[in-house]
């Protein structure tokens, strides 16, 4: 970390960082301080809650350039200081936390849109942009991201690159991961390096998704090519209720399986859709509820969605037709937004991972099984968010409604419950996760992950960062 | 503290980020601080320990706030963050943490208030607020030759501050007190129908009045778009129908403070106006910190930002902007380089008859 504010030697550090990126962009006032101290997991803003004083950066650094980043890693490496890259800092798993103090990173004035190539459909933009608003920028050139997170307004681009991000439309355009063509990256040494321009080659390996996922552990991401897409001529959704979760997950894997390409596809276990459907869109059933879109030529969309309600129908559900549709799709934002999102005094945590169909029920359950059964204060709620042609993601939840007061205490059982869950996910045949990332959360279990291959991960972060500055205890790469 | 009677925004803002994309300050500085929940994480350790309440860095921060209401509006539940940094700055002015700028722009309100009254025929009292208004004198006199142009006879009441500023400074006594005399001059006019080009002004008599001890009920109060455009319907004024493209700017007390969006395009389209849309998206406060008044007095380098940030989202230099704010048409109108091509929405109307 840095020297102690008051010594002289901070001094000198900061006016190093301050005739490398201008004195406006080095700040420790503590405001700024505060403001980057805490994000979006549930940890530090229970901490927050408890009063206890939260870790800090020593300065908060904001880079209008790549040369720029390139400068204040250098002067990092120099004097070894942590620097931990943020973005929105709305991530939930506490990756972008400065835990050892340094050098908070901040990307927000990295944001340029550089280029909409309107022939091959791409579009070039620095990696601090908020995504809302390169998103409306794409819209005003006619286009779209098709990139519609529940943290769109909060999240920057690189923030969703870093931690391999997802929005509600990834059935069909993919993830952050696809939708990337290429980088540019400041490397832990400072040097500012260019992946290919295109994402499909065989010219070695893919160096542009040994990035994607990084976490700020391997360098900043400072610039990023997307692809964009045409505005749809129409998008239509339709919803029904399930008897079980069971019938509706059969349904949705049957539209997956005969490769239909549905937009989302949304299924809600029977406690959320009790307690969740309920609170958002004032839909009071019991059953499962599930969702589906289709978009493009709207010809091709009602053939696709004739035959996905046909596949539906075998099932025997309750047709809620397309309005309960497109209210869910009028208000997908809405369930993150106070009231209506999980916030304190309740304990809560998001258990997303991803399985093949043949072992995604398998996963909820055993998921479910060893919240409920260990932790009788917990209710556990779940739907499948993003399909893929082999398997869906779970996202799962565990509420507490009354958590034990005690810092120390309620952090102990928030940990717990997150070990023995995510440990049975993937002994069934999960992953950590699917879109949040690791993180502080989640670093602890990559070595049971991974196995021995986590190794190879290891043995690239130290290549990659020899001294170790860049976001130190994330990942499970320690410090 | 006046932050306990916004506990609920405390709580609701405090970890959410979902309106960061439009909050009018941190869209040009990029700060965490300067979002709801930058601003709502230091209020509430400020109420979990009062004596934070004297940190210059909290307190600067809740006054760099634009208060442009952007953030509560796009809210789906709608918590009032301004409010509770309105709050806040009570809280600083009543503990005596003020700070010396602050102290200074204050002073120099209650200093300079005035009221004058002009005219003496009429039922209609247009108020033109010169603190907020910065001179623009073109602005009182556009409402003139439309007000002449249909025959209407009105009294003008020429007043600083009618203790908006003052109030949004967080200096509750002095404001109610200008209010008070502010009020008091309009019951001596006898008018019953009060006519305001300053949105500020228009918000203050509507919304303050019973909050700031007057009592106006029973009159009429109207912002000049809303009374234009019933001149305009009701064939009292006649606008010349040749077709101009323009880019009407919402003014934050007009839109996020008094839902009034239509009133002005309309007024806007009976005069021939062809309106563009704005930047990217009709959420954000494009209006340059209008929402604190005053803000091009106490905060010039930041609403020098916004300016820029304006240019920058300009599709052409040439085009011509609209904008029902006096306040935004004087920042507007600051250029250094190539000055933008701004006219108040009464300057719009009178250039059409």
């Amino acid at each position: 970390m840095l020297p102690q504010t008051n010594h002289y030697m901070f001094e000198m550090i900061r006016s190093e960082l301050s005739w490398a990126v201008g004195d406006d962009n080095v700040r420790d006032d503590d405001s700024d301080k505060l403001g980057h101290s805490i994000d979006y997991y549930w940890m530090p803003e229970m901490w927050h809650d408890r009063n206890q004083p939260p870790r800090p950066p020593d300065v908060v650094v904001t880079p209008e350039t790549a040369e720029a980043v390139a400068k204040v890693l250098k002067i990092a490496n120099t004097y070894k200081i942590p620097v931990t890259p943020w973005g929105g800092g709305s991530g939930s798993q506490g990756g972008a936390l400065p835990i050892y103090g340094g050098i908070s990173l901040d990307t927000k004035k990295l944001n340029r849109v550089i280029e909409v190539d309107e022939e091959s459909l791409t579009i070039t933009a620095e990696t601090g942009c908020n995504m809302q608003q390169l998103e409306w920028a794409t819209e005003k050139a006619g286009f779209s991201t098709m990139h519609f997170p529940a943290s769109i307004a909060c999240a920057t681009l690189g923030g969703f690159l870093a931690h391999r991000g997802t929005g509600v439309l990834s059935t069909k355009y993919g993830k952050i991961e696809d939708m990337v063509m290429s980088l540019e990256v400041v490397t832990p040494e400072g040097e500012i390096i260019n992946t290919l321009p295109v994402p499909r080659h065989a010219s070695g390996p893919d160096l542009t998704q040994v990035y994607v996922g990084s976490e700020g552990t391997l360098g900043v991401m400072t610039k990023a090519t997307l692809k964009i897409h045409p505005i749809p001529e129409s998008r239509k959704f339709h919803a029904f209720l399930f008897k079980d979760m069971h019938t509706a997950m059969a349904a949705g894997a049957e539209i997956m399986s005969t490769r239909l390409r549905p937009t989302v596809i949304r299924l809600y276990d029977e406690p959320e859709t009790a307690k969740v459907i309920k609170k958002v869109l004032d839909i009071d059933r019991q059953g499962s509820y599930l969702v589906f879109g289709f978009d493009g030529a709207e010809d091709m969309v009602d053939l696709e969605m004739r035959k996905a309600c046909a596949i539906c129908a075998k099932q025997d559900p309750e047709d809620l037709g397309t309005q309960a549709g497109e209210t869910w799709w009028d208000n997908r934002y809405k369930f993150f937004y106070p009231p209506y999102m999980f916030q304190l005094p309740q304990a809560f945590g998001t258990l997303d991972t991803v399985g093949t169909f043949a072992n995604i029920e398998k996963i909820y359950w055993a998921m479910k099984n060893v919240v409920e059964e260990n932790f009788p204060e917990a209710t556990f709620i779940g739907h499948f968010s993003h399909w893929y042609e082999w398997g869906a993601m779970l996202y799962a939840r565990f509420i507490i409604e009354e958590p034990p007061q005690d810092p120390h205490e309620v952090a102990a059982l928030y940990n717990r419950i997150w070990d023995m869950a995510i440990r049975a996910a993937i002994d069934n045949g999960g992953v950590i996760n699917e879109h949040h990332g690791v993180g502080l959360k989640l670093g602890r279990i990559m070595p049971d992950l991974y196995g021995p291959a986590f190794d190879v991960l290891k043995r690239i972060k130290t290549a990659l960062d020899p001294n170790g500055i860049m976001n130190p205890g994330k990942m499970g790469f320690g410090v | 503290m006046h932050i306990h009677d916004h506990l609920d925004t405390i709580d609701a803002c405090r970890f959410c980020f979902m309106c960061r994309h439009l909050d009018t300050t941190a869209n040009v500085t990029f700060r965490e601080a300067d979002i709801p929940r930058g601003r709502a994480l230091i209020l509430d350790r400020v109420r979990m320990n009062p004596e934070q309440l004297s940190n210059s860095d909290y307190i600067n921060t809740m006054y760099d706030c634009a208060l442009s209401a952007a953030c509560r509006q796009h809210c789906v539940s709608s918590y009032d963050e301004a409010g509770l940094v309105l709050a806040a700055r009570s809280d600083i002015v009543e503990a005596g943490l003020t700070p010396c700028d602050v102290k200074t722009l204050a002073d120099s309100l209650v200093a300079e208030f005035a009221t004058e009254m002009t005219g003496n025929a009429g039922d209609i009292l247009y108020i033109e607020t010169t603190a907020y208004q910065a001179g623009q004198p073109e602005i009182a006199a556009a409402f003139g030759k439309a007000m002449a142009a249909a025959g209407v006879a009105f009294r003008t009441l020429r007043v600083n501050d009618t203790g908006k500023a003052l109030a949004v400074l967080g200096f509750a006594d002095q404001a109610a007190e200008a209010a008070r005399q502010t009020w008091d001059a309009i019951t001596a006019s006898g008018c019953s129908t009060v006519v305001a080009s300053c949105p500020a002004t228009f918000d203050a008599i509507k919304g303050d009045s019973t909050g700031l001890g007057a009592a106006l009920d029973g009159l009429n109060i109207q912002h000049t778009s809303t009374y234009l455009l019933g001149l305009v319907t009701s064939g009292q004024l006649t606008a010349k129908a040749n077709r101009a493209e323009a880019i009407y700017i919402d003014s934050d007390f007009l839109r996020n403070y008094n839902g009034i969006t239509d009133e002005p395009r309309e007024l806007l389209g009976a005069c021939g106006y062809a309106l563009k849309p704005f930047g990217t998206n009709p959420e954000e406060s494009y209006a340059c910190g209008e929402g604190a008044v005053v803000f091009a007095r106490l905060r010039p380098r930041l609403v020098e930002l916004m300016r820029e940030r304006f240019v920058e989202l300009m599709d052409s230099p040439d085009d011509l902007i609209i904008t029902a704010s006096p306040y935004t048409r004087h920042v507007l109108s600051q250029s250094d380089g190539k000055p933008v091509r701004v006219i108040s929405i009464e300057e719009a109307v009178a250039n059409r008859l």
